[in-house]
């Protein structure tokens, strides 16, 4: 059976593993980060009291499943060195970061964890998917001390930890690209004030915060979103739209309106995008809860001495709405990933104008959104058509 | 199953997790408890090889053929239960892992000297849930179904051929059904046609009838040559974009002129042809019924091209928002509007009237404020702005639900992108609502990837979990039969009554529920298992 490479463990890099993995090939996936899972691990689930089909939650189960798949292995912490493709077989030198923890061997006992003497080793748990996650900042291996405490203490043996990095080499038949992507630096458009203004935030942060805690912080009561910070637009270099963001935006402005019913929520857009496949009833459900939507986006927002923050939009016949928030969330895009341009040399692969990636190789499959923008379904949907290829080719 | 065969064991690895205090507490709290649990062992190291032999033995010994084990989350996780069951020769059901992530109790150090109750109680009331569960459940039946080894894909459009030819290539016997006369090569971008050699083609046909499940489907094809049956292990569904049967007439019904055309045939009939002096403004209408995307945005933005290229006529394109959520689509959408053609972003409905020589579109003009009229010559609109005329028979022949707007499959997360309510049954392209063309093929190939999937194996082994028809009690009234999402019902014509298919039914309960004589039942969830669990 062949080997297969995935670069990348995110939503796509799982879903091309989950499907290879089932249809009895060996799979090993090369993961950057410390954990497994990628960014959507940290998005928050979207549904009132009815789904908004989001997708977050299939995340979870993706990666619960993959971790049960013994022909898969999942190797966290590792940076690519050098890629050899002979068009038949692909060698990859890597280095590993220490102390590595096999999620397939874990226990989940939790004796690590406790242990550490630094607390760098926290656990993820959704359901069925759990990883122990090492950061690598505050542990002692990587400030150049020594330390085995957590190898020693793991009952599994999943534990490998002695210095600090390990190089690996590793072959495979075919390569299967899934680095993901990177959003937008708010701060790149300063006058939206990100960085300066604290009630300012990316909705990726306020993903983080439904995700973590039920409740809304009680002073906040007016919050807006601003759609296409980072995208369509040509002076930044991004002139292209995101397709995502009306999605997360949008579904979460349903979430607010349902944790905090008298909360006031405007979106301000530029042309609102069909997510869903019954997207004109998503639009007026949430235009009956009361949701503003506004089309045009502030030129900049300003903080008033109150620390309300003011925006204002010209249409086009002249008229203007001004309006004060407590909170801006900025609807960042997504734009390749930082490390797009490697992982193009290394590979041999295309970049396109804005830097997102394809293959003309016939051994190395590119998917998910470091090939453009896309959503969680059509994420899993172009790894399982670029993973039916490889296994077409058998 | 009865209590005195059921054996305990609580993994300690090392002790270092519970205490052998806790331990002591457990046993004793267990063995006060109603019936008391008679096999208890506990391990230090559950998962090493030798205890594996050791417990063998005393399983042996114990006459012990279930089995819970209360242990770390490798109970659940890790393949633990897994691995004993292999070794005890157990069937997996009668081993249940029981986590009791001792972890979680264990955040103040000095704990871990003494007894923490809440970790006692939490392993006892896990415990005694599992001994509840195991005494309640009888093990299930497997049953071993064969699977054809046949696809049958519906549709000759994009979704379809790609569809077919993936299975080609993974060596399925594929099955091709198209209603029109030839297949389509709309929105394909590589000459497939000539590659579904070994394919089975019949166009100008259509599927009457589709019984059976997962596995095994039986469907009958109306052919010009007459009726044609086919087995099949499973079935796309790629009937694509809801066009009616004839748009012309469609559209003159609707708009009573014959100045209104479908959007496909505005861009087709433009491009390379000279200009036609009767028209002079041409209107593209999107978001007519319903918000449409990006597919009909990048269409309607060809179309305009097409048109405004040679400066034939006048072009307004009327939308409630412009999706262009793709890369390189904003940039075409900048081209556009740069070419000179007129973008009138709308809100609301958009009102439709016959003039005498075309058609007038009324809109709110979402950036002025103002309600404009626009004479249009002729007006280009895209089916998937349109509501669904009726329901294609397709969803009444398959059982495949149909979204809010008449669309094939459930909008429901877990389906998507390409599964159905009906194990076996997948759906592809512009049928389970508007694709972006290059999606299509993505989509194609997915789905095609499940077919393979449930094929590559010869049989299914499935457990015997279906809901259970009692006979003596059933009268046949067949609400079953209408109520189930999963098509998994039907009657058996031998004993006259109803029954379930394994393979179909996915234990939703809904059928038990519905039974006005309470003839179903489900063999898993028994009303004393789900009371046991409360």
């Amino acid at each position: 059976m062949n080997t297969i490479l995935i670069i990348g463990s995110g939503i796509s890099g799982l879903s091309a593993a989950d499907f290879l993995g089932s249809l009895g090939n060996n799979v090993v996936i090369l993961e950057k980060e410390g954990s497994i899972g990628g960014k959507i691990l940290s998005y928050c689930c979207k549904a009132t009291d009815s789904c908004s089909r989001c997708g977050v939650c299939t995340a979870h189960e993706k990666l619960a499943d993959t971790l049960k798949k013994k022909n898969v292995r999942i190797i966290t912490g590792t940076d690519i060195k050098s890629v050899t493709n002979t068009g038949e077989k692909i060698t990859i030198k890597a280095e590993r970061k220490n102390p590595y923890i096999d999620q397939q061997k874990c226990l989940d006992c939790g004796a690590c964890a406790e242990a550490c003497p630094e607390n760098c080793i926290s656990v993820y748990r959704r359901g069925d998917a759990v990883q122990y996650i090492v950061d690598y900042s505050k542990c002692r291996l990587h400030k150049g001390q020594e330390c085995d405490v957590c190898m020693k203490t793991c009952p599994a043996d999943a534990i490998e930890g002695k210095a600090a990095v390990k190089p690996l080499t590793l072959t495979g038949s075919d390569a299967f690209i899934a680095t993901g992507h990177t959003v937008f630096d708010a701060a790149k458009k300063p006058r939206y004030g990100y960085g300066r203004m604290p009630n300012v935030i990316t909705g990726l942060e306020l993903e983080e915060m439904l995700s973590r805690e039920l409740d809304f912080p009680e002073d906040v009561s007016d919050v807006a979103f601003i759609q296409c910070v980072g995208s369509r637009d040509p002076v930044l270099g991004r002139n292209y739209c995101s397709s995502v963001c009306c999605a997360y935006a949008l579904r979460m402005a349903r979430v607010l309106k349902y944790r905090k019913p008298d909360i006031k929520v405007t979106v301000y857009y530029i042309d609102l995008q069909a997510f869903d496949k019954t997207f004109t009833r998503f639009k007026e459900e949430l235009l009956s809860l009361g949701v503003q939507l506004i089309r045009g986006v502030p030129f900049r927002v300003d903080e008033l001495e109150s620390g309300k923050l003011r925006c204002m939009v010209e249409h086009g016949n002249g008229d203007e709405t001004i309006a004060e928030h407590d909170k801006v969330v900025l609807s960042v895009g997504m734009g390749p990933d930082l490390s797009s341009g490697e992982v193009a040399e290394l590979f041999g692969l295309k970049q396109d104008e804005y830097g997102f990636l394809s293959s003309e190789k016939s051994n190395v499959y590119v998917s998910g959104t470091c090939e453009n923008p896309q959503s969680i379904t059509e994420s899993i949907a172009s790894a399982e058509a670029a993973a039916v290829k490889i296994g077409e080719k058998e | 199953m009865n209590r005195e065969s059921i054996g305990v064991i609580i993994c300690s690895c090392s002790g270092r997790n519970l205490g052998k205090q806790e331990i002591d507490s457990i046993t004793q709290r267990l063995s006060f408890a109603e019936s008391g649990i008679r096999n208890m062992i506990i391990e230090t190291a559950l998962c090493g090889e030798d205890t594996l032999k050791s417990l063998r033995n005393e399983v042996e010994k114990k006459g012990i053929s279930s089995l819970i084990i209360a242990g770390c989350g490798a109970a659940r996780i890790s393949g633990v239960t897994e691995k004993i069951a292999d070794a005890l020769s157990f069937a997996p059901s009668s081993i249940l892992g029981v986590p009791l992530f001792y972890s979680e109790g264990a955040e103040s150090e000095k704990n871990k000297l003494g007894i923490n109750e809440a970790r006692v109680d939490k392993a006892v009331r896990g415990i005694s849930r599992g001994m509840n569960v195991l005494t309640s459940q009888e093990p299930l039946e497997i049953e071993e179904i064969p699977v054809v080894q046949r696809a049958l894909v519906i549709g000759g459009g994009a979704a379809g051929i790609y569809t077919a030819d993936a299975l080609n290539r993974f060596g399925h016997e594929t099955v091709l059904v198209e209603k029109k006369d030839s297949l389509s090569d709309y929105g394909i971008d590589e000459k497939k046609l000539k590659d579904l050699e070994g394919v089975i083609i019949h166009t100008g046909s259509s599927l009457v009838s589709l019984e059976g499940s997962k596995g095994n489907f039986s469907a009958c094809v109306k052919t010009p040559g007459g009726l044609e049956e086919y087995q099949a292990g499973a079935v796309v569904i790629a009937s694509g974009a809801p066009v009616p049967a004839d748009p012309k007439k469609y559209l003159q019904n609707r708009f009573g002129s014959s100045s209104a055309v479908p959007l496909f045939s505005l861009a087709t009939a433009y491009s390379g042809l000279p200009r036609i002096p009767s028209l002079r403004r041409i209107g593209i209408l999107l978001d007519l019924d319903r918000d449409e995307g990006r597919a009909s945005t990048q269409m309607a933005l060809h179309a305009a091209q097409e048109i405004q290229k040679p400066n034939a006529a006048e072009v307004f394109l009327f939308l409630r928002d412009a999706r262009v959520g793709s890369l390189h689509l904003e940039e075409l959408y900048d081209a556009v509007r740069d070419m000179g053609v007129t973008i009138v972003k709308y809100s609301g409905e958009a009102k439709i009237s016959s003039l005498e020589t075309g058609l007038q579109v009324t809109v709110q003009d979402d950036g002025l404020g103002v309600l404009t009229d626009y004479t249009c010559d002729l007006l280009g609109i895209s089916p998937f702005g349109c509501a669904a005329e009726e329901d294609d028979p397709l969803s009444e022949i398959t059982g495949v639900h149909l979204d809010d707007y008449g669309q094939f499959q459930d909008n429901n997360i877990q389906l998507m992108p390409v599964e159905t309510n009906i194990p076996g049954i997948f759906t592809a392209g512009g049928g389970r609502g508007e694709v972006y063309s290059p999606k299509v093929k993505q989509e194609a190939l997915a789905a095609a990837g499940e077919v393979h999937f449930l094929l590559k194996n010869k049989t299914l082994h499935l457990e015997r979990s279906e809901a259970q028809v009692d006979p003596d009690k059933c009268i046949l009234c067949l609400t079953c039969i209408r109520c189930c999402p999963h098509g998994a019902m039907h009657v058996n014509r031998e004993d006259g009554v109803a029954e379930c298919s394994t393979a179909a039914c996915q234990r939703c309960g809904i059928c038990a529920g519905e039974c006005p004589a309470k003839a179903i039942s489900l063999p898993v969830w028994t009303d004393e298992i789900v009371l046991n669990q409360l």
